[in-house]
């Protein structure tokens, strides 16, 4: 159904174009050949050979330096292929395979048969070893074989072979143990301790099917950072090697070409073993480059070779000796074969023909097997042939094609420069220019229009032109295309979008590849002066950098920010960014790692927010919160406080009516039976007392209920404070007396205040009871009063003292001291804030000193109005008698 | 003569039990703190003990409870008369070992014959 038959038929007719060659022309052609031989053989029997030692030796220096510097390149590999492990990054064997491919060994570098990698491992820890690299290349994927250590080793650590490239034909090597064989080993140890390349003697690969002989060239590798100056610095920091292996036959094959392998020999000197020649090891060992010119040395990584270049001898020898009869002998034979050839060109015209058919349907199966539309039409523009391809792509039978006219499968807009196309195509063929390739549009039968990659090329038979058109549909790819154009605006407008945030994008040694707006805005640096140049330490604080790489175990660096990323998982955690100017900006930085087509980590995307805000904002709300603490516990506090008053109030007030009903009772109890007025007269007094006591507590009530509401009224005049003071000491001397107290009163200041009478007596008349209520029985209360422009009147007993963590609290409502509930020593907690409240009132101030077990003394300040000269000391020189009331002794 | 001991630190408080236990014709011994108040106990061992709550030194609870440990003690009648009137308080005095709990303010009467009460218990036991 597909027809190719009218292009087979042009490549016979071609063939058989050849003119016959006539037995006379060949006649002529050996005539002269016959001449021109004898000639030539005149020509050189005139020839000199004179100098032909110099040019043994000299292609002997030149096949040894050939060698030194083929291997001297292969070196640079090495090198090149060390510095990729040179990393703190353990090297993936992808990548390792990629950075051999691109090496291209195989064209460029021949002879060389594998590149690998062979580190050291304690062999305790063996099994880890290999369950890591198998894990490694399971997740990579890789074709590698399963990695085992071997041989087995009693040794105390291996230096196995665990990357190997390419792996196909070398999988027996991988694993091997170079420390167990004293030719590897030795190689290893000397790489190990020069820090140079370092080659094996000899040697035999594992993976070798022939029988060449082959050598390895290590170079070491040290743990990246570490000091390798010198030897013992080299033995600490050794992890492994990098090695190339050779193949003899193959290097010497691909340095001197397909020649040069008959002719050299090499041997190692140091071993006495030939690594590859004819020549015996021992004809090689007992000669020398001075005995002999045939031989040069060259050192290679550290060996030394000794290679002999054969002189063919033999036959140039001959050629000397007999050089017109060889010319003579030679040229005869040339031209009783060309003879031969030209009588034979009538068979080689049917093998000819044999071949074209050959080829011919080689290209058919070709054509119909590509999924390319091959479409050949002739000058006319009348489709010839249509393969399957087109079928599927053009949407029509080859009955529907063949014959048509080419230019219903071209959109009618196009058709004009379709035209034109083909005629290029033709002009081109008769310029000798290359085909034309362009990407169009075509149509279908169906009249669909699809992009498509179109290349014409034309060629000519029977003198008629023809053009094959590949056309290839490429709706895929410009789809393809076209979204992955979308896409990648859409990421670029959602980049400059973000001004919000920085996004910063790293390779995986750290340097930015992307620096978005949003990073540029917060950091203040520009793009250009980030991509390519500078790792994101640049703009993160370096301690915070050390600190967290403390943490982690790690060295300080950009490793401190993927170490979740490098396992796949996004990390969000805050640092500080530091701007080109300086300041300190809190961020949440999320870092994720960024995949590569194969799925492998390429880099990393570092997301950051500024979290000042939020910040400031948890700072705030913290302070909010522990004021509310503070008052809360502050209202906790006074709650108790009044939950203790309530309850010492109601038991003060019980006290004093519990005798005020009692006596009552016993009073009406006694008047009904036997009245004994001595006995009534007691109790009157006593329910008379605890009236009055009563009366106190609940003046103390109402007082702080008026200062509580804050109309606390005061009728002001000018009054005399030692009569105050000493109203005040009359009132509460009873009491003192009662239990032995001395209360000494020196209060003569003649002092006047503007103020409250009754609330000052109330004042000094509180300090006076809390005195005696807290002195111990027998004590000594002290009153001093003086005065200038303020009157300053002290209160101080010997009692049992208010321990200094409650002194400030002490004018607090409700405060009562902790010894005195201990000591059961009643009080409501309101004589003092009252005494506060009064002394703030006269615009005065209330001082206390008070040692625990010591005493306590109150200082009362309140400013006066006038102070008569002469005050204190006048007043008690002059009249002690009338003062005696309020100064003497009352005991 | 039948030993009552009074411990309360407010003196007219204590003076107004005494007159009313001595017209009924009790012997009648005041102290004025807890700690006195349990020497003296002690010391001359009544037939009763009327103990006050809030005193310096020793609240009228802890008094009590030493009182039951006292083996000349451990059944003489205890009357605990305090202002604390709340039921916790109550329960509290209880366990402490009292007999009786009166709440201030109080009738004497009332008084005098709850101590006739478990006097008179305490001694057909």
């Amino acid at each position: 159904m597909m027809s190719y038959s009218r292009q087979s038929t042009p490549l016979r007719m071609s063939l058989s174009d050849n003119p016959q060659t006539s037995r006379a022309t060949v006649g002529l052609v050996f005539s002269g050949l016959l001449a021109f031989v004898l000639l030539a053989t005149f020509i050189t029997a005139q020839a000199n050979s004179e100098r032909k030692a110099d040019a043994i030796s000299a292609r002997t220096d030149a096949t040894t330096a050939e060698i030194g510097e083929r291997l001297s390149a292969y070196n640079e590999v090495l090198y090149g292929v060390r510095n990729d492990f040179d990393r703190a990054i353990p090297l993936d064997r992808f990548e390792f395979s990629r950075i051999v491919e691109r090496l291209n060994v195989d064209s460029r570098r021949p002879g060389v048969q594998v590149i690998g990698a062979a580190h050291v491992r304690p062999t305790g820890e063996l099994t880890e070893y290999e369950t890591e690299v198998n894990s490694m290349l399971n997740r990579a994927g890789l074709n590698y074989p399963d990695f085992s250590v071997y041989p087995p080793s009693s040794a105390g650590e291996v230096l196995a072979i665990d990357y190997i490239d390419p792996q196909i034909g070398n999988e027996k090597a991988f694993g091997l143990d170079f420390l167990s064989e004293e030719n590897r080993r030795s190689a290893a140890f000397e790489a190990r301790d020069t820090d140079k390349p370092a080659a094996t003697g000899p040697i035999t690969l594992v993976q070798e099917t022939g029988e060449q002989r082959a050598i390895l060239v290590m170079l070491p590798i040290y743990v990246s950072g570490a000091a390798v100056d010198t030897v013992d610095q080299r033995r600490r920091a050794f992890d492994g090697v990098v090695y190339a292996a050779f193949r003899m036959g193959d290097l010497v094959e691909g340095i001197l070409g397909e020649s040069g392998p008959s002719s050299v020999s090499i041997l190692d000197i140091e071993t006495g073993e030939m690594l590859f020649g004819n020549h015996s090891a021992t004809a090689m060992a007992s000669t020398s480059p001075e005995a002999d010119n045939r031989i040069g040395e060259i050192e290679v990584s550290g060996r030394r070779w000794r290679i002999l270049v054969d002189d063919d001898s033999p036959v140039l020898s001959a050629v000397e000796r007999s050089v017109p009869v060889a010319t003579f002998l030679g040229g005869l034979l040339t031209t009783l074969l060309v003879l031969a050839l030209a009588l034979s060109m009538r068979s080689a015209r049917s093998r000819a023909l044999t071949m074209a058919a050959e080829i011919s349907y080689e290209l058919q199966a070709l054509t119909e097997s590509t999924n390319e539309a091959i479409v050949t039409i002739d000058e006319s523009g009348a489709i010839v042939s249509w393969n399957r391809g087109a079928t599927e792509i053009y949407g029509a039978l080859p009955e529907e094609a063949l014959g048509q006219d080419s230019s219903i499968f071209v959109p009618a807009r196009h058709s004009e420069s379709f035209g034109q196309l083909l005629a290029d195509a033709v002009s081109n063929r008769r310029d000798g220019t290359a085909d034309l390739q362009f990407t169009g549009t075509a149509k279908r039968l169906d009249g669909a229009e699809f992009p498509a990659d179109i290349s014409v090329s034309s060629w000519s038979a029977r003198g008629e032109q023809f053009i094959t058109c590949f056309t290839r549909d490429i709706t895929g790819r410009v789809e393809a295309e076209k979204t992955l154009q979308e896409t990648s605006e859409m990421l670029q407008g959602v980049l400059r979008a973000a001004t919000g945030v920085s996004i910063v994008g790293t390779d995986l040694a750290g340097t930015i590849t992307l620096f978005n707006a949003g990073a540029e805005q917060m950091l203040g640096y520009c793009a250009d002066e980030m991509v390519g140049v500078n790792t994101p330490l640049a703009f993160h604080d370096l301690d915070e950098v050390q600190e967290r790489a403390g943490e982690l175990g790690i060295e300080p660096g950009f490793d401190v920010f993927t170490v979740a990323a490098r396992a796949g998982v996004a990390e969000r955690r805050q640092f500080t960014h530091i701007t080109k100017d300086g300041r300190r900006i809190p961020v949440e930085l999320t870092v994720t790692p960024r995949y590569c087509s194969k799925g492998l980590v390429c880099g990393f995307i570092g997301i950051s927010s500024d979290i000042t805000e939020r910040l400031s904002e948890e700072a705030s709300q913290q302070q909010r919160l522990d004021q509310e603490r503070e008052m809360v516990a502050k209202l906790t506090e006074l709650d108790e406080a009044k939950n203790d008053f309530v309850s010492t109030m109601s038991h003060e007030l019980r006290t004093p009516l519990t005798s005020i009903i009692g006596f009552a009772e016993l009073l009406a109890d006694e008047l009904a039976t036997k009245p004994s007025p001595e006995d009534s007269l007691t109790m009157i007094e006593m329910i008379e007392r605890n009236a009055h006591r009563l009366l106190a507590l609940v003046e103390n009530l109402l007082q702080l209920s008026r200062i509580e509401s804050g109309i606390f009224q005061v009728g002001r005049r000018e009054c005399s404070a030692d009569q105050i003071v000493a109203a005040a000491a009359d009132a509460i001397a009873p009491l003192a007396q009662s239990r032995g107290i001395a209360l000494s009163v020196e209060a003569a200041t003649n002092a006047v205040i503007d103020g409250d009478e009754q609330q000052l007596e109330r004042l000094f008349l509180n300090l006076l009871s809390n005195a005696v209520k807290f002195s111990n029985d027998g004590g000594s209360i002290e009153v001093r009063a003086s005065a200038d422009d303020m009157l300053v009147v002290t209160v101080a007993d010997d009692g049992i003292g208010i321990p200094a963590d409650e002194q400030d609290k002490l004018f607090t409502r409700f405060f009562r001291s902790r010894t005195a509930s201990a000591m059961q020593i009643q009080g409501t907690g309101l004589g003092l804030s009252i005494v506060a409240n009064i002394v703030e009132f006269h615009g005065g101030d209330i001082q206390v000193e008070s040692t625990e077990g010591m005493g306590t003394k109150f200082t009362v300040s309140i400013p006066t109005i006038s102070v008569p000269t002469g005050s204190v000391r006048t007043e008690k020189a002059r009249g002690p008698q009338g003062q005696s009331a309020r100064q003497g002794e009352l005991v | 003569m039948t030993k009552v001991l009074v411990v309360d630190d407010d003196n007219d408080i204590c003076e107004l039990i005494a007159f009313k236990l001595a017209a009924m014709g009790y012997e009648v011994l005041v102290e004025h703190d807890g700690a006195t108040g349990l020497e003296t106990a002690r010391n001359s061992i009544p037939d009763l003990v009327i103990l006050d709550w809030m005193m310096p030194n020793m609240t009228g609870p802890q008094v009590c409870s030493q009182l039951r440990s006292h083996p000349d003690l451990a059944q003489v009648p205890i009357i605990l008369l305090t202002a604390k009137a709340q039921e916790n308080d109550v329960k509290k005095g209880f366990a402490s070992g009292s007999d009786d709990y009166i709440v201030k303010p109080f009738s004497p009467r009332e008084l005098a014959t709850r101590v006739e009460t478990l006097l008179a218990r305490s001694q057909t036991l």
